[in-house]
């Protein structure tokens, strides 16, 4: 039994040792997982998403030919309405109150961090060119009864075919809780967390 | 009267019957101990924090920053500035905020310089605060409160002086400047019962003499003119946030993230927890898988027993069909009495296992502050030992079918 | 049970024909047998002649590939399985050559083994433990040993045990292969004359087989299996 524990903290010890880099980090940017950042106050629920450009468009470089432009301004629209990405349910009486929709290109990588990070995806040779794109979106609403908000659903796994997974932070008065979501269960259920 | 013969039958062969008994004893124990751990585990760490925001420190990952700032499990690999920590809690959207300052030790107790908004803040098991059992806050210098744990362990009372270690396993202690205790905390089932509480500038104090770990040879300040310093603290490891809005958190923590002058990590707590749990889930379902690869192969070598008893026991097979026992009565006996072996081996390792706890708990309080429950078996376990007795029973089948053609074709003829 | 009636016939086999399923070339044919009510028989026979396999049919371990075997009258090679068995334990008392009983369970225990498969025998006996006692008694076993595990004693005493058992509710049929085989000369007679005196009080019916041509005398009949079954290649 002793061993057990001592096997069980050991091992964690030395996992997250390993998996330090894999740190949350809002600057992180990892090909394949989507953020997402859901907060509670009162009435009004926010979602705060940050993908990868290739889980979108399929591509990160800065957009130079028409065709890649045409593509990025149509993924854009998509974001516009917000139910091509998330739902909410209806008895929640959820209305939208403001959202922002962009586009963050960064080709320049002066920034330390920023370094470590790329040194991370040279290694795996991911890409060729040294910029990343994110597209950004920001929803807020206003609720009627947001303890409705049993579980929110993810049209955004079948909206974007090349979206991988969605790391989701979330927070309320409850306390803050994760989730990771993938197309196969396009869903997190909140229940009991608002 | 079947149900005594067989209690006949495996008394006779007590030795080998024990031994199954207590083999799968075990392993149903191994598995069940690992979902006490678990389940304990995961409530322990869920009660211990509440209402606090964000947790800030140094660059680390996330579960790493929750387990040294909450859970006083490993080290930090590094400090933040004091002025760093201004940066942040100056940020409109702070609504409140706990310094905290790690490193040092008291007999295996982690000590702990904060301030004054510890014990208004830290809150724990859904909003509970921490209260004074006996004695007074932190007036004094050297004045320390300690955690209803480390009172108990060490049989300390208010008035009892203190010495400091430096370091967690440090032969070096800050033997200059004695401590004394001013209060106990109550009891709250967290790390904080094991911690050993002083305020920011007592750490600066003790450290006065210090340099980057180390003293510096030949110095020691007197303590009244170290009474006469400026001890206001210059780092801390991290720091409890709370903020005015929810609204405001990841806008927050992103700022902090990406602060310029220092590398800072901020993290939400439900969410590292989240990631701990993660993290602990591979090796617990390794443990489990191993657990139930244990119980099966146990079980396969209950079969075995029953199998190799089998040719002793055609003759027996022969005498109960001579009797009039149809064959179906035969392969009853020998599942009968894997359901014995089944049952038993259930209320052996229940026993055991609560024993084991009992002695335990104690001990794993005080090393990993996990409060086992040991009142009631979980009603996953109730599970479990019907999917065993079910799996046991189906298995013993396999025995069971072959003393059945036995039966029915040595007729008279026996064969020894 | 009616009272003995020489015409009445316990058992009647009429053209049974057996052999294994496997590989075994034995093969079995009994024309004609059968054996009177309160008749005492003895089965001679050379090792391999089919004389188990031959009490194996008549108990119902077995059925015959064709032919009738008949018990007090009933058919019993077309029963069910269950039935057969059903049928066995409420009728036949069973002795083996030797390790007769559960070793682990007392003697008593073993006595009473059958009743709890047969209602019919179980009825016959109004006070199990007292009937089992008794006949243990007339059997001439120790009384200390009614309490004591079968496999503590001695094979003489087990033997006389499993007559004990075979008798206890007076089933019609006694069915006993090679009971004596493992006892010596003495022992031998001292349990046939008690075997004997005990299925006469219970007016049953005995097949026994044996090797041993000598204890011919003490029986009704003799049969010999070389004269009742027919050479088959
Ligand atoms: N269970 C069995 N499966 C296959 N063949 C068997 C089985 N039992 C007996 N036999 C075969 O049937 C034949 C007759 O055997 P059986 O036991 O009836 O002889 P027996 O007259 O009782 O001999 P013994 O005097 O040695 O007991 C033998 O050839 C034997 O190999
Ligand atoms: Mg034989
Ligand atoms: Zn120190």
């Amino acid at each position: 039994m002793k061993y057990i524990i001592y096997i069980l903290l050991s091992f964690n010890l030395t996992t997250f040792i390993i998996s330090a880099e894999e740190t949350r980090q809002v600057d992180k940017h990892e090909h394949g997982v989507g953020e997402l950042n859901i907060a509670v106050e009162g009435s009004t629920i926010e979602f705060e998403f940050m993908i990868p450009g290739a889980d979108i468009v399929g591509f990160e470089y800065v957009a130079k030919s028409d065709d890649d432009i045409a593509k990025i301004n149509q993924a854009l629209k998509t974001f516009d309405d917000y139910t091509n990405i998330f739902t909410l349910p209806s008895n929640s009486l959820c209305e939208l109150d403001s959202q922002k929709v962009a586009l963050k290109e960064e080709d320049e990588h002066d920034d330390h961090d920023e370094h470590e990070d790329h040194d991370e995806h040279d290694d795996q040779d991911e890409h060729a060119e040294e910029n990343h794109n994110e597209f950004y979106a920001k929803y807020s609403f206003e609720c009627g009864n947001i303890n409705a908000i049993k579980e929110v659903n993810f049209p955004y796994f079948a909206t974007f075919t090349n979206s991988g997974e969605l790391e989701v932070q979330f927070i309320s008065n409850m306390g803050s809780t994760s989730f990771e979501v993938e197309g196969d269960e396009p869903s997190i259920n909140t229940d009991g967390k608002i | 009267m079947l149900l005594k013969l067989t209690f006949n039958s495996l008394y006779a062969r007590l030795l080998t019957v024990a031994m199954t008994v207590f083999a799968i004893s075990l392993s149903l124990m191994l598995y069940m101990s690992v979902e006490k751990l678990r389940t304990s585990a995961y409530t322990s760490f869920t009660d211990t924090i509440s209402q606090t925001d964000l947790i800030v420190g140094a660059r680390t990952s996330s579960v790493q920053l929750l387990l040294y700032s909450v859970f006083r499990i490993g080290n930090a690999t590094n400090n933040i500035t004091w002025e760093s920590y201004e940066d942040v809690i100056n940020k409109k959207e702070v609504a409140w905020s706990v310094p905290i300052s790690l490193g040092d030790s008291h007999k295996g107790f982690r000590v702990m310089g904060t301030n004054s908004e510890f014990f208004k803040r830290y809150k724990f098991r859904g909003g509970q605060s921490i209260e004074l059992e006996q004695g007074n806050n932190l007036d004094d210098l050297y004045d320390v409160i300690i955690g209803a744990g480390v009172a108990e362990k060490l049989n300390y009372s208010v008035g009892t002086p203190l010495i400091v270690s430096h370091g967690l396993q440090s032969f070096s202690d800050h033997d200059d400047q004695p401590f004394k205790i001013s209060g106990i905390l109550a009891k709250t089932g967290t790390p904080v019962d094991n911690t050993v509480i002083v305020s920011l500038e007592a750490i600066e104090a003790i450290h006065v003499d210090w340099s980057t770990g180390a003293k510096i040879p030949g110095q020691i300040t007197p303590v009244e003119e170290i009474r006469q310093m400026d001890l206001s603290p210059k780092n801390i490891t991290a720091a409890l946030i709370g903020v005015n809005s929810k609204l405001q958190i990841f806008q927050l923590q992103r700022w902090i993230n990406e602060y310029p002058e220092e590398s800072l990590s901020s993290i939400l707590p439900g969410v590292a927890l989240q990631e701990l749990w993660r993290i602990v889930g591979v090796v617990e379902n390794l443990l489990l898988g191993i657990s139930v690869t244990v119980i099966f192969t146990t079980l396969i070598g209950m079969t075995a027993i029953i199998f190799s008893s089998l040719n002793e026991r055609r003759r027996e097979m022969a005498i109960w069909r001579a009797m009039g026992a149809s064959p179906k009565v035969v392969i009853g006996l020998l599942m009968l009495e894997a359901l014995i072996i089944s049952v038993m081996s259930i209320i052996v390792s229940t026993v055991m296992l609560f024993l084991t706890l009992y002695v335990l708990q104690p001990w794993i309080d005080n090393t990993y502050g996990i409060l086992v429950n040991i009142e009631t078996l979980a009603v996953k376990d109730i599970y479990i030992f019907m999917l065993f007795i079910l799996s046991a029973s189906l298995v013993s089948l396999i025995p069971a079918i072959r003393a059945y053609w036995f039966s029915i074709n040595d007729g008279m003829t026996i064969k020894i | 049970m009616e009272k003995s009636n020489l015409n009445e016939k316990t058992i009647q086999i009429d053209s049974v024909k057996f052999h294994w399923s496997n590989k075994s070339k034995f093969k079995l044919h009994i024309p004609e047998l059968s054996v009177d009510k309160g008749e005492k028989v003895l089965l001679l026979g050379e090792s391999g002649s089919g004389k188990t396999t031959l009490l194996s049919l008549i108990c119902g371990f077995l059925t015959p590939l064709s032919g009738k075997i008949q018990l007090n009258e009933k058919l019993i090679n077309d029963l069910s399985a269950t039935k057969r068995d059903q049928y066995r334990s409420d009728n036949i008392g069973i002795i083996f050559q030797q390790f007769n009983l559960l070793p682990y369970a007392n003697v008593i225990d073993n006595i009473l083994l059958p009743l709890y498969f047969s209602k019919l025998r179980s009825a016959n006996v109004s006070n199990q433990r007292e009937t089992a006692i008794s006949i243990c008694q007339s059997l001439r076993l120790p009384e200390d040993v009614v309490n004591m595990k079968a496999s503590e004693l001695s094979v003489g005493q087990q033997q006389r045990v499993a007559v004990a058992r075979a008798l206890i509710g007076n089933p019609p049929l006694v069915i006993a292969d090679e009971p004596t085989s493992s006892l010596d000369t003495d022992a031998q007679t001292i349990f046939l004359d008690l075997m004997f005196s005990q299925v006469a009080s219970s007016n049953s019916t005995l097949l026994m087989v044996s090797h041993d041509k000598s204890l011919s005398s003490k029986f009704d009949r003799v049969i010999d299996m070389k004269n009742i079954s027919v050479k088959e290649q």
